[in-house]
């Protein structure tokens, strides 16, 4: 076996441990493989299914040799059997695929694929001239060539020895290409089979047959010539890689069968078929001679020698029982570590019980699943502080056992300079706690088994431990078949019962049982805080992002609302603005209109006037004279209602606590000789209201509507006045009723413009109603007149809520 | 002079301006007929025959109408408008003649197409001069077409 079947059977091998790892690594196996093998299958098109998502369940054909056992065989009921066979078989329902065979000889087998026939050829070698033809899948099996001699030949064990002798092979096999590939310096000798090279060889003909191994064993077996010949080892230089072959292109197939090969081999189908078909052969070789296992003779509780020299430990007792179980024919052999580890090189040993796994061993040897982990630590004298691990030991004088796997640890972190080596762990210890040297890097249940046995009290073991590795049978490359075995036995073992009971008897004692325990839930909670730490992280991060938003659209929106209010504000302004230039523009216009207006009349009656006193005309004159007199009391009055329309829009006048009678009467008092020349009958209403405000801004209001309502007074009925007070929703509204002329619904809004005389026969000056709206809109109040039109009367109203607020009201 | 008559319309609120006008056409010795109303309304009122004057004896079609604009009621702009928007009135020569030397006052009157736009002068001379030449002007040389009298009386 190869490196590439011993990293399956590793695989294989990592199976058999605890539930929860044996699973886990179950899971990242298939993970693997498919990250592995899927990339193959993406280009892959069409309607066929892929990969293990599908659920359409189709048929692959095969077709299959009749006569390369163990792979390709017919079995009695005429079916295709073997190990290749039913390992495609095995992928394709991993794949969720059923296959069917038609069986034949290889050259039909080939070529029913070339044609087209089948899909798929579950055992072809790889070779570049079939990679015309063929796609393959990942070689799930090396075979490797080997030197079959007559018994008791000594001479030939490697192809050096071959030079001048006689080798047979097959005629057109690949041992033929490989003995002409390799320019063997040997008389070729070509056969029709091997079956009659290997006849020929028992009956003392040709020096040796180079043939596949596997296929030299089976036909041995079935020939019975294991007698006459004897197999030699595997030849390294000559190996044939075997996968299943699809037709070039069938790159979905392909990668299926990938998949799928991926899975047995993780699942352990793999190795159980490969049991099933190749330990009989290879074990039916072997089973006449008894197997040597080699052992420490000095690593109790593991594996020493008794009292009476006899083997005893652990070990010894897990060995026993699997070769009860296997039906090995074993013996032990004990010794020092370094000892039994050059036997093991040199072929001397067929396998170690316990060797510990690391990579680099495994260039070396193969190894069986682990039946134990040990961890090992460090040991120093009750008088010096523990050091806190195994990188805090730089500057101490370190003893390891040669060659253990302490010693790799230790030349690994770069202490070689400190090392003091010695045979054992015993005189590791020994030695420590005589005391020499600083610690000792050993396995933890051997120092605890030593400390106790030799009362080493002195001594303390870290409670730590620096390794814990796995610890395997090992064997060398050439006796690979054994590991199927062992592991097989092991397994059996374990599910019968038998290993805990053998583990309980030798190592329980020193494990502290809660302590593997912890170390569970220790690794279990490795796995999960980091997990929900940074699961909490995450929430704590989207709580914190969506408080961030949520403030973050509540600032937004005061803004927003903000930001509306103000432009409501301004547009508010803005039309108060308008408002107020428009007025502005109005009222200079009409200064400079209605000022310009009087005097025109005034400078061309002027102009009539001398025209009129030299033609003598007495009546004109009159007419003249009266015409500039109206003009410049226009102007005069004109003049007037500006100032006081100036001084409205004034501020910072001084304001002052008045009744409403006052007002009124003061008011009255201006236009008593209006009011006696056109004997109006005035009526104020007795209200007991204090107003506050600029005196005679006040006056003004009620003077002008007074004015207004004689000016304005009918001339059909004797004129007459009601002032008074009304409460209404919207607060006290103030009222000034008149029985006069009235005014047209039309002309209602204009009256208060400026300069807007209704009738401009009458004197005025069209300010008087546009002050009087001045005010009252200083004190944000309005007015409106009511009246139905022509004679009608009419009714002024209007509120001052500043005047009014300002007193407290009535 | 020769011809009949022409009868001129004036609106004007002020009645010293009226007097102004009326003495300065009557020296000016143009044969016309000067009705003079004192507002808006009322030269609407004049135009349509509604109300006083809608006996078409006392309010004989305009060959020329004399405009001022800031007039109470219904001011100049709006007559102009309304004028200028009948057909049947469209065709009378519209002169506004006004205190107000203001570009928007003038803007706003050739946009409604009035004919022609006067300013009131300060000068007892010079707006004889004005009344004199607008006479000769508007009443003698200017022409327009002969409206069919039937045709206003709707």
């Amino acid at each position: 076996m190869t490196v590439e079947n011993l990293q399956l059977k590793r695989r294989a091998a990592r199976q058999d441990r605890s539930g929860v790892r044996a699973g886990f690594w179950c899971n990242v196996l298939l993970f693997l493989s498919i990250l592995v093998f899927y990339p193959d299958s993406a280009p892959a098109a069409g309607p066929q299914p892929s990969s293990t998502g599908s659920k359409v369940a189709i048929t692959i054909n095969a077709a299959s040799e009749y006569d390369y056992p163990p792979f390709c065989v017919i079995n009695e009921q005429g079916e295709a059997d073997g190990f290749s066979v039913e390992l495609l078989r095995a992928a394709l329902k991993a794949m969720g695929h059923e296959v069917s065979f038609k069986t034949g000889p290889w050259d039909q087998v080939k070529k029913s694929l070339i044609q087209g026939e089948v899909q798929v050829l579950p055992l072809v070698g790889r070779t570049p001239e079939r990679q015309q033809f063929f796609d393959f899948t990942v070689p799930y099996l090396t075979l490797y060539g080997t030197i079959v001699v007559r018994e008791g030949e000594t001479g030939i064990n490697t192809l050096a020895d071959l030079v001048g002798r006689q080798v047979a092979v097959m005629r057109g096999d690949n041992a033929e290409e490989f003995v002409r590939r390799i320019n063997l310096d040997a008389t070729i000798v070509t056969t029709k089979t091997f079956e009659e090279a290997l006849r020929e060889l028992a009956e003392g003909q040709h020096d040796a047959v180079i043939i596949q191994r596997l296929v030299a064993l089976q036909l041995i077996k079935q020939a019975d010539l294991g007698h006459q010949i004897s197999v030699g080892s595997s030849l390294d230089s000559f190996a044939q890689s075997f996968c299943f072959a699809v037709r070039g292109g069938d790159k979905h197939l392909l990668s299926l069968l990938n998949e799928g090969l991926s899975i047995v081999i993780a699942d352990g189908t793999f190795r159980r078929l490969y049991t099933k078909w190749f330990a009989p052969i290879e074990t039916g070789l072997k089973e006449r001679s008894r197997i040597i296992v080699g052992g420490d003779s000095n690593y109790p509780p593991f594996e020493y020698l008794d009292e009476n020299g006899e083997p005893a430990g652990y070990n010894v007792e897990l060995t026993k029982a699997i070769a009860r179980q296997t039906g090995l024919n074993v013996a032990f052999r004990l010794g020092t570590w370094v000892e039994i580890r050059e036997a093991l090189a040199r072929g001397e040993i067929d396998v170690v019980q316990g060797m510990f796994y690391s990579p680099e061993r495994e260039k070396s040897f193969g190894f069986s699943p682990a039946h134990a982990v040990v961890n090992h630590a460090v040991v120093v004298r009750n008088d010096t502080i523990m050091p806190e691990s195994l990188s805090s030991l730089a500057g101490k004088s370190i003893m390891v056992m040669q060659g253990d796997i302490m010693h790799d640890a230790a030349i690994e972190q770069g202490y070689e300079d400190q090392l003091i080596l010695v045979a054992s762990q015993e005189e590791a210890l020994q030695r420590l706690s005589a005391g020499e040297y600083d610690c000792a890097l050993v396995a933890k249940i051997p120092a605890y088994y030593w400390i106790a046995q030799k009362g080493w009290n002195n001594l303390q073991v870290s409670d730590y431990s620096v390794r814990s590795p796995e610890y395997c049978f090992a064997v060398p490359d050439k006796n690979d078949w054994l590991l199927p075995l062992l592991s097989e036995g092991l397994a059996n073992i374990k599910a019968a019962g038998q290993y805990r009971q053998i583990y309980a008897a030798w190592l329980g004692v020193y494990e502290k049982n809660q302590l593997t325990q912890w170390e569970i839930v220790q690794r279990f909670f490795w796995i999960i805080i980091p997990i929900l730490v940074l699961l909490v992280a995450m929430i704590l991060w989207l709580w914190t992002l969506r408080i961030t938003v949520r403030k973050r659209t509540a600032e937004l929106r005061q803004e927003i609302v903000e930001r509306q209010q103000r432009e409501a504000e301004i547009a508010t302004k803005n039309l108060e603005l308008d408002k107020k230039n428009a007025e502005l523009e109005r009222f200079t216009y009409s200064i400079s209109h209605d000022l310009k207006s009087p005097l025109v009349t005034v400078k061309t009656f002027l102009g009539f006037l001398k025209k009129d006193l030299e033609a003598g005309d007495q009546e004109k004159i009159g007419r003249d004279l009266h015409y500039m007199h109206s003009a410049t009391n226009k102007m005069g009055q004109l003049l007037a209602d500006l100032l006081t329309m100036i001084k409205v829009g004034q501020t910072g006048l001084t304001k002052e606590q008045i009744t409403f009678r006052h007002v009124v009467e003061d008011a009255l008092s201006t236009l008593a000789g209006a009011i006696t020349e056109h004997n109006v009958q005035v009526q104020v209403d007795d209200v007991p209201l204090l107003l506050y405000g600029e005196r005679t801004q006040l006056v003004a209001i009620w003077q002008n509507l007074i004015d207004n309502a004689i000016k304005y007074r009918s001339l059909h009925i004797p004129p007459s006045i009601a002032i008074g007070l009304e409460q209404t929703h919207e607060g006290p509204v103030f009222h000034l009723r008149d029985n006069g002329r009235g005014i047209d619904p039309c002309y209602q809004e204009k009256i208060f413009g400026l300069f807007d005389q209704l009738n401009p026969a009458i004197e005025g000056s069209g300010l008087g109603l546009a002050l009087v709206k001045r005010i009252v809109e200083l004190n944000n109040g309005r007015i409106w007149v009511e009246s139905s039109g022509s004679e009608t009367g009419s009714c002024f109203k209007f509120t001052l809520p500043a005047v009014i607020t300002n007193t407290g009201g009535a | 002079m020769m011809g009949e008559p022409i009868v001129i319309l004036l609106a004007e609120d002020d009645p010293a301006h009226a007097e102004i006008v009326r003495r300065n056409l009557e020296s000016s010795r143009i044969i016309n007929q000067l009705q003079h109303v004192s507002d808006g309304q009322e030269a609407l009122d004049y135009l349509y025959r509604r109300n006083v004057y809608s006996d078409p004896a006392c309010s004989p079609r305009p060959g020329l109408i004399l405009l001022d604009l800031r007039m109470p009621r219904v001011d100049g702009l709006q007559v102009l408008k309304t004028v200028k928007s009948d057909p049947f009135l469209a065709r009378i020569p519209v002169v506004i003649l006004t205190t107000s030397a203001a570009e928007t006052d003038m803007a706003k009157a050739y946009d409604c197409h009035a004919n022609s736009y006067l300013v009131k002068p300060l000068d007892f001379n010079k707006f004889a001069d004005l009344l004199n030449l607008f006479g000769y002007y508007w009443l003698v040389w200017n022409q327009t077409p002969k409206q069919d009298e039937g045709s206003t009386h709707e």
